[in-house]
């Protein structure tokens, strides 16, 4: 039993999509792709007992690692396999057969099959013990964001997702020089194997290059600062429920490959995570600054995210368990919110968009707010639990410097989480609003997303997954 | 199903918040529902004064290893009893504000009001450093809907200087401050004689921690940080007398008070001089601050400006470290609040009678408007500290305290600080009754209306009974280890 919930969360996606294209019928589309996405999350919440007590491992066709491939699930990917899927579930619910937001609205079962694909592609990355089936999914993921992101309602989306598709396959390059120096140095692509032949190898420096490469080729995925460039364009051109899967789980699979293999298998040293560190607390920065300028509402949440996922990254760099604590907690509190955020916008674009939003639409005003003051992070959020544990880990660490640049990071987060709600509750409304209200079915993402902020907030459940894993990566407490 | 009572003063209040935004009831029942929840709510505090204060209560654990926790103390029960035994008294004056002025959105003002009760109860009843910030933030956020009730641009700037002001403080200073105290101490519940006390950690890290705590509490307005203060007032009388004379300023000197005692604890602080810095930052401030208010003529300004003055009081006595101080500082959250708020509300009911909004306006209008400036005249003696105004006990403990402890320039600050709350409250009732040409007195009355005036008599005659009847708060407070008479 446990061997079908393992390889479930990215079988199910994957065999569902070429079916959703051969009904072809929007509406079975739209549902069977919904509960392609909840059962795969469905699949990883049963397996959370399992990997707490130790990894679980599944060998494709019986061939024994390092020869076959493995798929491992622990306590990290997990419950990042619950996030994905979860968000993935919640963002097509809202892709509805009717909605306009789509540009190739007589074909949207293919759209259905490309959302279905990615989710399965960025399961892929999160199950396998296998760097090559890393790259194998990565792609994957990758190739049907570049249409997911064209499919947007704008001129402007081939545009953007020509942008990406340019970076995207450079960072996959830098992927694949990565693996391939790995196995030059050490003649294995299973990770457990990889991680222990690179300690041993006469060619360290080889391992060392390759893992280098790795860091820059999912640094660039995960648009951690400064190859965040393709983020902002791509969050505006994209259409919303892609916007909101993406930013709640697409750039954080990448932050944990990076994890993963750069500094868990590539065993990156001291220095190394120190400069790490050290960038991402300047993407801290730099992206919350940025965003405090941006005149499209996602252009600015997007910048926001630079600035949140360094937060992630600079957990991970303080290489302790308090540390992988906080970026666990940070994965799903940035996932709850930000994915909520978007959502709740739906097919708001500007500032204009949400003026008087208070006397017009009272649910998705008070939903926004809650969201909003979760990226704020006041105390009871999510962000405010991930704000702690950051704040804490680093404190912990000696990293006082670090201390700094965090709380600075979260004081600018004031100034564009106000220019969020300002027009929301003190503009007036404009005489004709073009926004629908938020109702029936594009509510439940929302209200789920603020259950889920409230719930990781005031419980120690993201925390404890997270010193589990630190546990499973070596870390003691 | 039983509720604990220490959660009825945060979930009533909220819930009422929630009631009215939902279902936008009919004025009448809002406010009528509003005034006898918060006759409710002010006998259930009162209650716990007679038959002693339940027991702690553990709520939800947020990160591993801390517990939210309601716990009261005596310090917590004044700051408690004195939002709760207001928060009625306003409501009434809010109604009668806002419809004689025309004010729109009254659901979103009573709604948020009730909120930011919930909040500062909460803060009353945190039994740990995590539930104060909880209850914190929540009445920053809560109350900015208030300051920005008029929706124009000043609203928006007063409200974007508000809660920048707020926000970055407590997120700069404060919210550090409470994870390094964790991490140094590895918990966050308050314990009598200090959390830090017996760690043996260094004089300037200590300094510093304490620079964060009382910087970081931005409500408790020490300067450069009561930036804030003269700007909330542009949200409705009503909000600038409960919320920026009581509740949130108050929030912040009981925190500043909180902090010293349970936290650091008074012995440590005295043995290692790591108040000192703030106490020259308090005294100055409470100069300077005193200095604002008589330079302005606009009366909200000054009466803002007074507050931050007033409150340095507290910040002070915390520094002196004396049990005398500290009782003194005490005594100030239940003086200041019943003084002030009759301040704010005479300011309001002129608003409305004269439409008068500065002070060179009320030549003669004391005739017109007997009670009003009765009442003001009666907390204006409190405020400076003369009797019968429960003031004069402020005083009069901080006095001893800086006697006690040597600080005599403090002493001297606090004298010339008197002088000159004399000299900006006392020309507003003398301009009112003496002031312009006698001819010119019309003593037709033209009152605000009873629902305004009520509540601004009964205020200014507490300020009165509090003067005698300050023993039983002292009596409670002496409970505290190191505060007190001796």
């Amino acid at each position: 039993m446990t061997d079908v919930l393992l390889i479930a969360p990215v079988l199910l996606p994957m065999l569902t999509a070429p079916v959703v294209v051969l009904i072809g019928n929007a509406r079975i589309g739209w549902i069977l792709s919904c509960l392609a996405a909840f059962g795969s999350a469905a699949c990883a919440w049963l397996l959370l007992d399992a990997v707490a007590v130790e990894p679980v491992h599944y060998h494709f066709g019986n061939w024994p690692p390092p020869f076959g491939i493995e798929y491992v699930l622990d306590a990290l990917n997990t419950p990042l396999l619950l996030l994905s899927s979860m968000a993935a579930g919640l963002a097509l619910m809202t892709a509805t057969p009717t909605s306009t937001e789509e540009n190739f609205a007589n074909r949207r079962p293919v759209f259905y099959a490309l959302f279905l694909l990615c989710l399965a592609g960025l399961n892929g990355i999160l199950s396998t013990g296998d760097v090559f089936n890393v790259f194998v999914f990565l792609e994957i993921s990758s190739l049907t964001t570049y249409g997911l992101v064209a499919a947007g309602p704008r001129a402007g989306s081939a545009l953007a997702a020509f942008q990406y598709l340019v970076l995207g396959t450079l960072g996959g390059s830098f992927v694949l020089l990565g693996i391939g120096l790995w196995f030059q140095a050490t003649g294995s692509l299973n990770m457990a194997d990889t991680r222990e032949l690179l300690t041993q190898t006469p060619y360290a420096a080889v391992g060392l290059a390759g893992t280098l490469m790795l860091m820059l080729g999912f640094s660039l995925k995960a648009a951690s600062f400064p190859l965040h460039q393709w983020l902002p364009s791509v969050y505006a051109a994209a259409p919303w429920p892609v916007t909101a899967f993406l930013a709640a789980c697409a750039t954080k699979v990448a932050i944990y490959a990076m994890a993963r293999l750069a500094l868990e298998v590539g065993g990156l040293g001291i220095q190394g995570r120190a400069v790490l560190g050290f960038v991402a607390l300047t993407g801290v920065l730099w992206g919350a600054a940025a965003a405090c300028f941006q005149r499209d509402i996602r252009r600015m949440l997007a910048w926001s995210s630079v600035s949140q996922l360094a937060y992630i990254v600079f957990a991970f760099s303080l290489g302790t368990a308090a540390g992988v604590a906080a970026a666990m907690v940070q994965f799903f509190a940035h996932a709850a919110i930000k994915g909520g955020i978007f959502l709740t916008l739906g097919p708001v674009r500007s500032f204009d968009d949400i003026a008087g939003l208070r006397d017009r639409d009272f649910l998705r005003t008070a939903l926004l707010t809650l969201l909003t003051l979760g990226l704020l992070g006041v105390p009871l959020t999510a962000g405010f639990a991930a704000k702690w544990s950051l704040l804490s880990a680093a404190l912990d660490s000696g990293h006082y410097i670090a201390l700094g640049f965090l709380v600075l990071g979260s004081l600018i987060a004031v100034v564009y989480c106000l220019r969020l709600m300002e027009p929301v509750w003190l503009r007036s409304a404009p005489e004709k609003a073009h926004i629908p209200p938020l109702r029936g079915v594009f509510l439940v993402p929302s209200i789920v997303a603020v259950i889920a902020m409230f719930a990781v907030g005031t419980s120690p459940w993201a925390a404890k997954w997270g010193y589990l894993a630190a546990a499973t990566l070596g870390y003691t407490q | 199903m039983s509720i604990h009572p220490l959660l009825l003063p945060v979930v009533v209040p909220a819930l009422l918040a929630l009631f009215i935004a939902v279902t936008n009831p009919r004025a009448n029942l809002r406010e009528g529902l509003a005034v006898l929840i918060g006759i409710g709510n002010a006998g259930l505090w009162l209650s716990w004064w007679i038959q002693g204060v339940p027991p702690a209560l553990n709520l939800i654990q947020p990160v591993p290893g801390l517990t939210l926790q309601l716990n009261l103390e005596p310090l917590g029960l004044l700051f408690g009893t004195v939002a709760a035994l207001l928060w009625p008294v306003t409501t009434i004056y809010a109604a009668g504000y806002m419809r004689a002025n025309q004010e729109k959105n009254h659901k979103a003002f009573f709604a948020a009001f009730a909120a930011s009760i919930a909040g500062a109860q909460l803060i009353a009843l945190a039994g740990d450093l995590l539930t104060l910030f909880v209850g914190y933030e929540w009445l920053t956020l809560a109350t900015w809907p208030l300051v920005t009730h008029k929706r124009n641009a000043d609203a928006q700037r007063g409200g974007r200087i508000y809660l920048g002001f707020l926000l970055a403080t407590s997120l700069g200073l404060l919210l550090p401050a409470i994870v390094a105290t964790v991490v140094l101490s590895g918990r966050a519940d308050f314990v009598d004689g200090g959390l830090l006390s017996g760690l043996g950690l260094s004089t300037p890290l200590l300094m510093g921690l304490f620079a964060a705590y009382m910087f970081g509490t931005g409500k408790a307005a020490l300067m450069p940080v009561h930036y804030w203060l003269p700007a909330a007032m542009v949200a409705p009388t009503p909000v600038s007398a409960l919320l920026h004379a009581v509740a949130v300023v108050k929030a912040g000197v009981f925190i500043v008070l909180k902090i010293t005692i349970y936290i650091f604890g008074p012995d440590l602080l005295l043995r290692t001089g790591a108040a000192n810095p703030i106490l020259v930052v308090g005294a100055a401030s409470l100069l300077l601050a005193s200095v604002q208010a008589w330079r302005a003529d606009h009366i909200k300004q000054r009466l803002a400006y007074s507050t931050v003055s007033q409150l340095a009081y507290v910040s002070v006595a915390a520094c002196l470290l004396m049990p005398q101080a500290l009782l003194g500082g005490a005594i100030q959250i239940l003086a200041h609040a019943f003084g002030k708020i009759t301040l704010f509300f005479c300011a309001g009911a002129i608003y409305t009678a004269a439409h008068k909004q500065y002070v060179s306006e009320l030549d003669g209008l004391g005739w017109k408007m007997p009670l009003t400036f009765g009442a003001f005249l009666l907390a204006a003696l409190s405020i400076i500290g003369l009797p019968p105004g429960a003031g004069s006990w402020v005083k009069w403990y901080i006095a001893i305290g800086s006697i006690e402890s040597g600080h005599w320039l403090v002493l001297a600050v606090l004298a010339g600080s008197t002088m000159l709350n004399i000299a900006y409250l006392m020309p507003i009732p003398l301009r009112a009754f003496l002031g312009g040409k006698p001819e010119d007195r019309s003593t037709s009355r033209a009152e605000a209306p009873l629902a305004m005036v009520l509540p601004l008599v009964f205020t200014a005659l507490l300020t009165v009974f509090w003067f005698f009847a300050v023993g039983p708060v002292i009596t409670q407070l002496s409970t505290i280890p190191g505060v007190g008479h001796d």
